[in-house]
């Protein structure tokens, strides 16, 4: 298991070199395009009815977009876990607490049954 | 040095806390000033630390096995004593180093909060209790520093009364906390019914057909007694340690608590369920006989559990809004993962889940302490509003992906080790190797919720003006960078940490004959007239 380990290490040296030479090299690509992207900044600027808008008010941001795709296909799922289970009421939080102590008990009759 | 003033260094560790907690608000009454109540709690939290390091470092060293203090002197059964080995000596050292860099944190975290003396005396009053349940080795004085755990936890949770969210979150917490308590003290009647011992040692010992100078023999059925006081204790302390389905007040607490002591009980409170669980189920119980098919059976429960936790806890992670509440999501699943290394009940899988429980109880509190500074400068919990505000931040941004990433399981921070280690513990089983799945998805999805938090805070545009928000005050970024340094260098170590630290304590929550051992021969050189 030491072994193993110490491979893993040795693999994430190694993979923690390319990516800093990566990381360096993008640092380098980003600061030799920096002057082309200021000079096409302004025709960027988002503008409505003549005001100029902040970013963020601009659309739905694109981690907006790929969460709602997520919960949009998890919806089953997140409905009967966050609505029906995780409701925050401690009367629900009981109920669960009771079936897992019956499901205990049941375990326990069942078991000195076998063994006896 | 000799033993018996090393087993003292334990024994003094609790007793100074909550004798500094009696004196603390004592003290608030004479003397308002709060430099003096954070002196003082920082001087006996570290006095703490020091002893604990000491108490490992002398166990790791010199002894082989646990070394006993009895309370007055009273030798056990008859007396309380406290049961230090390797493991509960470990659990210690990070208890006191947690409590240690919370009480920094909280120098500046809590400028703008009155009342400061009682926060610390609950702080203190949490720490002896965590300490009393990992060293002592009698069961109903387990039972009391529990509640002392516990209650100063309920009140750390209703600190800031005039929120009520706060309240609520107490209310809930208490009941249900008052509830596991009360459990195990039902489980601790069916104990001393069948065994007419609460002595841990002495129950191991009548479990194998010994016992302990004073106490005769078993009083009732073992089998029937064992099983029942076993899965009382598996419910009572599955709901501390927020094992889905006893997992549901904890998404609650957290969010409304202030975060040091999110990060002490996320970190540190819940694992001392869990190692309780473990000195139960392992050390005490494990390898009797007549309780190998409930230990069994109860390992099972654990594996079953442990994977609900992981998949609740990845699954409802990436919901959040709330960032206390997304990284509170984060425990429930990383307790599933320490469950399930726990349920294998071998020394590989024990081995996984014990070092998983210390890179979980530092990479943890790390998060609860960045998420607590961000929230701290930027006065929100939303992470739609905290946009933007990472950037402002970069040291509290830099630990925060640190603990995220180590969580996540990315190499070569400490949580991947041990989830590594957990992985292979599943897959030398054969039969349970399948559920190596459950560790790998939830992992990704646990990086993807990790990720979002990070994102919201640091990559996405602002949505208000954040021109005056600020890096945090020095005493709360120092003990984020102290933690993040833990999760790197234990990750470059681990191989190191696991063949020197982990394994070691492993050892020793297997042995029962030396745990047991230990006691019986402290009682009949004390009743031969020795010591």
């Amino acid at each position: 298991m030491m072994s193993l380990l110490a491979s893993v290490l040795e693999a994430t040296f190694v993979i923690t070199l390319v990516l800093v030479i990566l990381l360096i090299a993008y640092g380098l690509s980003v600061r030799a395009t920096r002057a082309v992207m200021r000079s096409s900044e302004e025709k960027r600027r988002p503008f409505a009815c003549g005001e100029l808008l902040r970013p963020s008010e601009t659309g739905v941001p694109d981690a907006s977009m790929y969460w709602a795709i997520w919960r949009k296909l998890f919806r089953s799922l997140y409905n009967t876990l966050r609505d029906k289970i995780h409701t925050g009421v401690l009367s629900d939080w009981l109920f669960w607490m009771i079936i897992f102590m019956a499901v205990l008990v049941i375990a326990l009759v069942v078991m000195m049954v076998w063994a006896y | 040095m000799d033993s018996t003033i090393i087993a003292q260094m334990a024994a003094l560790q609790p007793f100074l806390a909550i004798a500094s907690a009696f004196v603390l608000p004592l003290l608030g009454l004479v003397v308002k000033e709060r430099a003096l109540w954070e002196s003082f709690t920082l001087t006996i939290v570290t006095a703490n630390f020091c002893l604990s390091a000491l108490l490992v470092y002398n166990l790791y060293t010199s002894f082989t096995q646990p070394l006993i203090y009895a309370f007055g002197a009273w030798p056990p059964p008859i007396g309380i004593v406290y049961e230090v080995d390797r493991a509960s000596a470990l659990m210690g050292l990070l208890i006191t180093g947690l409590v240690l860099t919370a009480t920094v944190f909280s120098l500046s975290y809590m400028r703008h909060d009155t009342g400061l003396q009682y926060y610390y005396t609950l702080l203190l009053g949490l720490e002896a209790g965590m300490l009393g349940c990992v060293y002592t080795g009698d069961a109903f004085n387990l039972f009391v520093m529990l509640e002392v755990m516990s209650i100063s936890s309920y009140g750390l949770v209703a600190f800031r009364r005039h929120i009520p969210e706060a309240v609520e979150a107490a209310i809930k917490y208490a009941m249900v906390g008052a509830i596991a308590t009360t459990v195990y003290f039902i489980a601790l009647i069916f104990a001393y019914g069948t065994f007419g011992t609460l002595n841990m040692a002495d129950l191991a010992l009548k479990l194998r057909g010994s016992t302990l100078p004073v106490t005769g023999p078993p009083l009732g059925n073992v089998f029937l007694g064992s099983a029942i006081f076993l899965a009382l204790v598996f419910w009572s302390f599955s709901l501390k340690a927020a094992i889905v389905p006893n997992h549901f007040w904890l998404p609650d607490a957290y969010p409304a608590a202030p975060s040091p002591f999110a990060a002490l009980s996320s970190g540190i409170a819940v694992k001392v369920a869990i190692f309780v669980m473990i000195r139960y189920l392992f050390t005490i119980f494990g390898g009797a006989p007549l309780a190998i098919p409930i230990v069994q059976a109860l390992n099972y429960a654990l594996i079953a559990l442990g994977v609900a936790s992981a998949i609740v806890g990845s699954t409802l992670i990436l919901l959040q809004r709330d960032i206390k509440r997304l990284i509170a999501y984060g425990t429930i699943l990383n307790m599933g993962y320490i469950a399930m290394g726990m349920g294998l009940g071998n020394q590989s899988g024990l081995t996984a889940a014990l070092f998983h429980l210390v890179n979980h109880g530092i990479g943890k509190s790390l998060l609860f302490m960045a998420a607590g500074a961000i929230i701290h400068v930027a006065g929100t919990r939303d992470l739609d509003e905290l946009a933007g505000v990472g950037k402002k931040m970069p040291l509290t941004s830099t630990a925060f992906l640190i603990g995220a990433l180590a969580l996540a399981g990315a190499p070569p921070l400490n949580g991947f080790m041990s989830k590594l280690l957990l992985f292979t513990a599943y897959l030398e089983t054969g039969w349970l190797a399948p559920l190596v799945v459950v560790i790998v998805i939830t992992s990704v999805l646990a990086l993807m919720g990790y990720f979002k938090a990070f994102y919201h805070v640091y990559a996405r545009q602002p949505v208000r003006d954040i021109s005056l928000i600020k890096e945090a005050p020095r005493s709360m970024v120092a003990p984020l960078l102290v933690l993040a340094g833990l999760c790197i260098v234990l990750g470059l170590i681990a191989p190191l940490f696991v063949d020197g630290v982990i394994s070691p304590a492993v050892s020793s929550l297997f042995d029962h004959q030396g745990y047991a051992s230990a006691a019986q021969t402290f009682a009949q050189t004390i009743f031969r007239g020795g010591r």
